[in-house]
């Protein structure tokens, strides 16, 4: 998770160029400038002023599964204020494929821990499906993550010791579902990523490919209403990450709304819509076909 | 709760040789509280019951008779006889350092002791074969004897032969009239000088033999009823004894029944002490399970991140590692328990004790184990349900 602590540990200098080497990581100036010129004659266009909270077309009129209004999130940094989430405001519909990108340092892994209800935020409101997140206790949270939220993890954070099908059941033995229905939902996930076979082999055994497809079948196993996959391709080769990509566009495709998180524009051109975050705000929010014109 | 338990048991079981490592300190400190206070009960019962067969139920009298002040048999016959509710019998005895000699054999090791015809009632005695001194070998001080099993196997083969034969005191040959049961227990062998290397007379013939031809040590024995009550008695014979001697250095009261109440008292102290170390040892063990659990909640922050981002609520975790102690400690317990039996019975075969694991014992050593798995893992477990699942998901 080396690109997780860089995150932090150059939130305050993210803003200033580094080094003239081109870095993965490193955010692209000019990329960020173009981006903000046509979000900005898109709203003269639509003649809204300031910013506009993008509504996909075919969810117009609908309630948002995720509605994120004006998110700050604020860190202390000495006598230093660090803005690493600066007034974000995304609404996200039931049934989306959305990648939320940004370079390290740019706020999306704080982002995204607000969304996954890891974290609240310093002010601003977060809804997911119409409750508010943004003052509930840590158990509160802890409800909201076993019940509404599947994680998909960079390292798949599988639990070493149990095999496949105790860890594919942990979030419904979280959500206190009887231990018969428990093996049996966590099979039907197993049997949808292909790897029931294997059922009592420990994660270790399996390749990266594999142990993702079990964490994908995890995350889908308590039904929730919305999967979050933060850089589920990160630890994977182009070969298998595709394969994986293929998994979240098909579950996507059941009707499963998707958040990924990724650094990556290559993978995040793989959903159907993006937001583009830089300096702790939302610099572009549009659909993928829009965004890959501009880059 | 059945799934903590559960997920408990995994873990304990996945890290083997953690937790034997954790278990071995409560093993060791259940253990050895069950043996060492089993080892103490079973002296303490070993030397209550070797003071039991000397006899509860005795009180006995030593006097310093001077010329000016004594109390002769006849006096204390008649308090004896006055007081008869109390006491069951009577005897003087007389020890004396005489030589004992069958023909021309000496048997240095032999104790002589002048006694009265109920001498073994008080001692509760039986007779192997012929009869006791009785009441007109005294009056006649006649010249008889009754001899330990040991002086009668020894020198005449076995009881039946020795009697009507002779044995020699200090030159003076006495009729050998019964020979005493064996004393000597079982599975020990008769020795010289043992309990059964011994000869009676009529304590009117020991006075003669002994030097200074006074009674100085009387043995009563007092009726079960008085037996609680020793103190009492004491207290009258000394108040009697006063009455003639006027100073109390000139004679001394001991009951055995008192005896047995300081030496109980003795015990009981000891074995406190002992489970006062052992105890000691179990906080120590308890210390060692708060030290494993804590690296258990370290080594475990992300398999903690993960559970809590996957919805485990505090008290979820807080309960899987409490459990997981508090299994660890009792599981200790319980290995201990087994072994600290085993041990009694071994180290008390081995001392040829009556050593027996005591249940209290058992029970609250367990219960303290497992006490110190609650409060030992509570700590660790904690700060494992408080972490933060983001800071944990991001350790290593």
């Amino acid at each position: 998770m080396a690109d997780e602590e860089k995150d932090t540990l150059h939130l305050n200098t993210s803003a200033e160029p580094e080094d003239d080497t081109p870095d993965e990581y490193a955010e692209n100036h000019e990329e960020i400038a173009k981006l903000k010129a046509a979000q900005e004659a898109a709203a003269k266009a639509n003649n809204t002023a300031g910013q506009v909270v993008y509504v996909p077309k075919e969810h117009i009129g609908e309630l948002p599964l995720l509605e994120l209004h004006d998110i700050y999130k604020i860190y202390k940094m000495g006598t230093e204020e660090v803005h690493a989430n600066d007034g974000i405001t995304i609404n996200i519909y039931d049934g989306e494929f959305v990648a939320i990108v940004g370079k390290s340092g740019s706020g999306k892994s704080t982002l995204m821990n607000i969304i996954g209800a890891l974290d609240v935020p310093t002010s601003g409101r977060y809804l997911i499906n119409g409750q508010d997140t943004s003052s509930m206790s840590d158990d509160e949270l802890a409800a909201i993550r076993n019940k509404k939220i599947g994680f998909i993890f960079q390292q798949y954070n599988l639990l070493p010791k149990d095999n496949l099908l105790d860890n594919v059941c942990l979030p419904l033995l979280y959500a206190g579902i009887p231990k018969q229905e428990r093996k049996e939902r966590a099979m039907r996930q197993l049997e949808r990523v292909g790897l029931s076979e294997k059922w009592m082999q420990k994660p270790a055994q399996l390749s990266g490919g594999q142990q993702q497809r079990v964490s994908i079948a995890r995350a889908l196993a308590g039904d929730p209403e919305l999967i979050l996959a933060d850089e589920p391709t990160g630890a994977l080769d182009s070969k298998t990450s595709r394969q994986v990509l293929g998994f979240l566009k098909d579950i996507n495709a059941d009707g499963n709304t998707i958040v990924m998180i990724t650094h990556d524009n290559s993978i995040a051109l793989e959903a159907k819509r993006i937001v583009r975050i830089s300096d702790g705000k939302v610099v572009y929010d549009g659909t993928a076909e829009d965004y890959a014109k501009l880059i | 709760m059945l799934n903590s338990f559960n997920l408990a048991l995994r873990s304990i079981w996945s890290n083997k040789m953690r937790s034997f490592l954790t278990m071995l300190g409560i093993i060791i400190g259940v253990a050895a509280v069950i043996i060492l206070v089993g080892i103490v009960n079973g002296e303490m019962s070993y030397m209550t019951e070797s003071f039991a067969s000397m006899g509860t139920n005795r009180i006995t009298v030593n006097v310093v008779n001077l010329n000016s002040r004594s109390i002769s048999v006849d006096e204390m016959y008649e308090f004896y006889e006055d007081n008869e509710k109390y006491f069951s019998n009577l005897s003087p005895t007389v020890t004396v350092s005489a030589t004992v000699k069958v023909g021309n054999e000496n048997s240095d090791a032999t104790t002589v002791t002048g006694v009265s015809e109920d001498y073994l009632d008080i001692m509760d005695y039986d007779l192997e074969r012929g009869r006791f001194i009785q009441y007109a070998d005294i009056s006649a001080r006649q010249k008889v004897a009754v001899i330990g099993l040991y002086v009668a196997e020894t020198y005449y083969g076995n009881a039946e032969q020795a009697i009507g034969e002779r044995i020699s005191v200090n030159g003076t040959k006495y009729e050998i009239v019964g020979v005493v049961e064996r004393q000597t227990s079982e599975s020990d062998e008769m020795s010289e000088g043992g309990s059964d290397d011994f000869l009676y007379i009529p304590y009117t013939a020991a006075v003669k033999l002994s030097r200074n031809g006074t009674i100085n040590n009387y043995t009563f024995t007092v009726h079960d009823e008085y037996v609680e009550q020793a103190s009492t008695v004491t207290t009258m014979i000394e108040d009697f004894l006063y009455t003639i001697f006027k100073n109390d250095d000139l004679y001394k009261v001991t009951a055995m029944s008192e005896l047995l109440d300081s030496m109980n008292e003795m015990i009981g102290q000891m074995s406190l002490m002992l489970g006062g170390i052992a105890g000691i040892s179990l906080l120590v063990a308890g210390v060692g399970v708060m030290n494993i659990m804590l690296v258990s909640v370290t080594e475990r922050t992300r398999e903690i991140g993960i559970r809590k981002a996957l919805g485990a609520k505090k008290a979820t975790i807080l309960t899987q590692f409490v459990i997981e102690a508090a299994v660890t400690s009792s599981l200790g317990g319980i290995i201990g328990i087994i072994i600290g039996c085993i041990g009694t019975v071994i180290a008390g075969q081995m001392m040829s004790i009556d050593a027996k694991p005591s249940f209290g014992w058992i029970i609250a050593s367990f219960t303290v184990s497992m006490g110190i798995g609650l409060v030992f893992g509570y700590m660790p477990a904690r700060s494992a349900a408080t972490l933060n699942p983001i800071d944990a998901l991001r350790s290593d």
